[in-house]
């Protein structure tokens, strides 16, 4: 009806509705690139890291043969070769990528729950509880965070877990920083006053009313973190201090090649490969969520 | 009771240091508590091998492992507080000693990594701007999309592989101190440096292009210089860029905690006798003493520069000053 009406009134505009309207759909279609296109990737990276090696009936990443070291890529029954150590290059791949993404987002579970809990509850309690929660995060946050995590995970004695509680306890700080901040932005709203009026538990509060809230706001915060982690536990399996080898970490694949740079860099240039995809694809997928979901 | 008169400048930073102890010694605690909650793992650690119940038994002994957590924690804090940092397990050289070796090494290293991140981000940032969307620009974004994305050490690894192994341009170790040559000594560092100031370079150039932008749509200031005829680079140069320097001082005084944990990696790649790398060795070898005075030094240096880059918010945007701030 309105369309009439303007096409009536100015046959100029109805005429560069089209080319208005292929615009906005490339616009679209560009949003849901910059959201698919990273999101795919880590989708085909989860099913082959943790679906792949049993369908393909990978060689193991922890058992070697003395016969088969150092086998250049594409050889016969190993892909991408083997390393100084008769490893299968593609295995190991595979199955560091599991314990790349079980750390990430282990990790990054662990600082979500524990950070937004604390975080959510300073913002909403105030007081002495808030200044107590937040002297504490400053204290965290006064570490560089590979420095925590180094000590913590060595002296927790060396195992993957190990790695995961000590960067969610880095990541604990950040975390909380983001809850209070949103947490404060709602807390004078009236459906709050008006469900502490009603005589609302604060637990009841925090999850129901809360939570709901400052979620998307922490989750696109928690893609972006996946991948800092991921890039820690590499660091940390690299200098020694993260999942004890042999066990198979892109950080400890890129360790065994560090001795071979001049011979053979591939060793270290796969796995490196696969690190920047997923932490690239974690980015900017927290980049394209960011611009659909956060406030502020 | 009449108060004294402070200026707001005074209040801040007192109100500030009042923050900066407390949190000082809570994170020599939580040091203390990572590394000596658990003793047995660093006297199995000290020990490896020739593990035996009376060797284990000596050492608790010796490094008074038998007393309560507790008592140990203060005599510890009062002895670093004095500055009494005790001696290194592993080569008994007194922690004193083995810091004044280390530091001049990674303070030039850190400094150098600095001064190139922001030397090159600057101008980079500046010349975007003046064309947002166009070549130069998009190509700078996809770089610092990478750069944020890259682990150091995997960063350092692939610059040795082209620049030492395949091209020979620049040496992947052999660390010259600056004793030796200021300028051989730079060299030594190039590569190591490059590689500790990507990271920190695609921050400013993200955050100070983003501020950049932002002024320049929206302040009414920057209509005004427009309306007067101002070219876009004086206003870029002359007017936007004064106002756009707060979030920039955020991210450096961020990343300067980033880079003291990138030295332990970068140090340990291209085998530099830094900090980095002593820390490093004495966390793995459970080496107690070096790794409290270590990590504490650095917490504190990190909450002493957020100290600083508040201090400097105060003294260049006055309002700042006299706002109520709750933390």
């Amino acid at each position: 009806m309105s369309a009439s009406i303007t096409e009536r009134a100015a046959p100029g505009i109805a005429a560069t509705k089209p080319e208005v309207d292929r615009q906005a759909r490339w616009r679209d279609l560009g949003r849901s690139a910059e959201l698919w296109i990273p999101a795919g990737f880590l989708l085909l990276l989860l099913l082959a890291c943790f679906l792949g090696p049993i369908v393909f009936r990978a060689p193991s990443p922890v058992q070697g043969n003395i016969a088969n070291i150092d086998l250049s890529m594409f050889s016969k029954g190993h892909l991408l070769g083997t390393d100084p150590d008769g490893y299968d290059e593609m295995s190991r791949l595979l199955y560091g990528g599991r314990v790349s993404l079980e750390v990430g987002f282990g990790s990054v579970f662990i600082g979500l729950v524990l950070g937004g809990t604390l975080g959510a509850l300073a913002g909403l309690k105030r007081g002495a509880i808030e200044s107590l929660i937040m002297r504490f995060l400053d204290m965290l946050l006064a570490f560089p965070a590979l420095i925590l995590a180094i000590t913590i995970s060595s002296y927790f004695g060396q195992s993957e877990l190990h790695v995961i509680f000590a960067i969610g306890l880095v990541f604990t700080a950040g975390f909380s920083r983001i809850a209070r901040a949103q947490t404060l932005r709602y807390r004078e709203q009236p459906f709050l006053h008006a469900a502490r009026l009603c005589g609302t538990s604060d637990r009841r509060i925090l999850l129901r009313h809360i939570a709901p809230n400052i979620l998307p706001n922490l989750l696109t915060f928690a893609v972006l973190l996946v991948g800092v982690g991921i890039g820690l536990e590499a660091t940390l399996s690299f200098l020694g201090a993260g999942v004890p080898p042999p066990g198979p970490s892109w950080g400890n694949m890129i360790t065994l090649g560090e001795a071979y740079l001049g011979q053979a860099p591939r060793i270290v240039v796969i796995p490196s490969i696969a690190l920047l995809l997923t932490i690239t694809s974690l980015n900017l997928l927290s980049d394209a969520l960011r611009s659909r979901w956060a406030s502020g | 009771m009449r108060q004294m008169k402070l200026s707001g400048l005074q209040r801040l930073i007192i109100r500030r240091l009042t923050h900066v102890i407390p949190v000082g010694i809570g994170v020599s605690f939580i040091t203390f508590a990572a590394v000596n909650l658990f003793p047995s793992t660093t006297i199995d650690g000290l020990l490896g091998g020739n593990y035996t119940k009376a060797g284990a038994q000596h050492l608790m002994a010796e490094f008074n492992f038998n007393q309560p957590f507790f008592v140990r924690y203060f005599h510890w804090l009062l002895n670093f507080l004095t500055g009494h940092w005790g001696t290194s397990y592993l080569n008994n050289l007194s922690v004193t000693t083995i810091l004044s070796e280390r530091i001049q090494v990674t303070v030039e290293l850190a400094l150098f990594a600095f001064i190139l991140s922001i030397a090159f981000a600057v101008p980079l940032t500046i010349a975007c701007v003046m064309r947002p969307r166009g070549v130069l620009d998009r190509l700078t974004t996809a770089f610092t999309m990478l750069g944020l994305a890259t682990p150091q050490f995997v960063l350092g690894l692939l610059l040795i592989i082209v620049f030492s192994v395949h091209l020979r341009l620049l040496p992947s170790a052999n660390f010259v101190p600056i004793s030796q040559g200021f300028f051989e000594s730079l060299r030594s560092l190039l590569l190591p440096a490059i590689t500790l100031s990507v990271a920190p370079f695609s921050g400013y150039v993200r955050v100070l292009r983003a501020d950049l932008l932002d002024q320049l749509q929206a302040e009414d200031y920057i209509m005004s210089a427009r309306s007067h005829g101002l070219s876009r680079s004086a206003i870029v140069i002359n007017h936007a860029l004064r106002n756009s320097v707060f979030g920039t001082i955020t991210v450096i005084a961020v990343n300067f905690s980033t880079l003291l944990g990138g030295v332990v990696a970068i140090e340990q790649i291209f085998s530099i006798p830094g900090m980095g790398q002593e820390l490093l060795g004495a966390i793995i070898g459970h080496d107690v003493p070096v790794v409290l005075v270590f990590d504490t030094l650095i917490a504190v240096t990190v909450v002493l520069v957020s100290l600083a880059a508040d201090l400097i918010y105060a003294v260049l945007d006055p309002r700042i000053r006299y706002e109520r701030v709750d933390h």
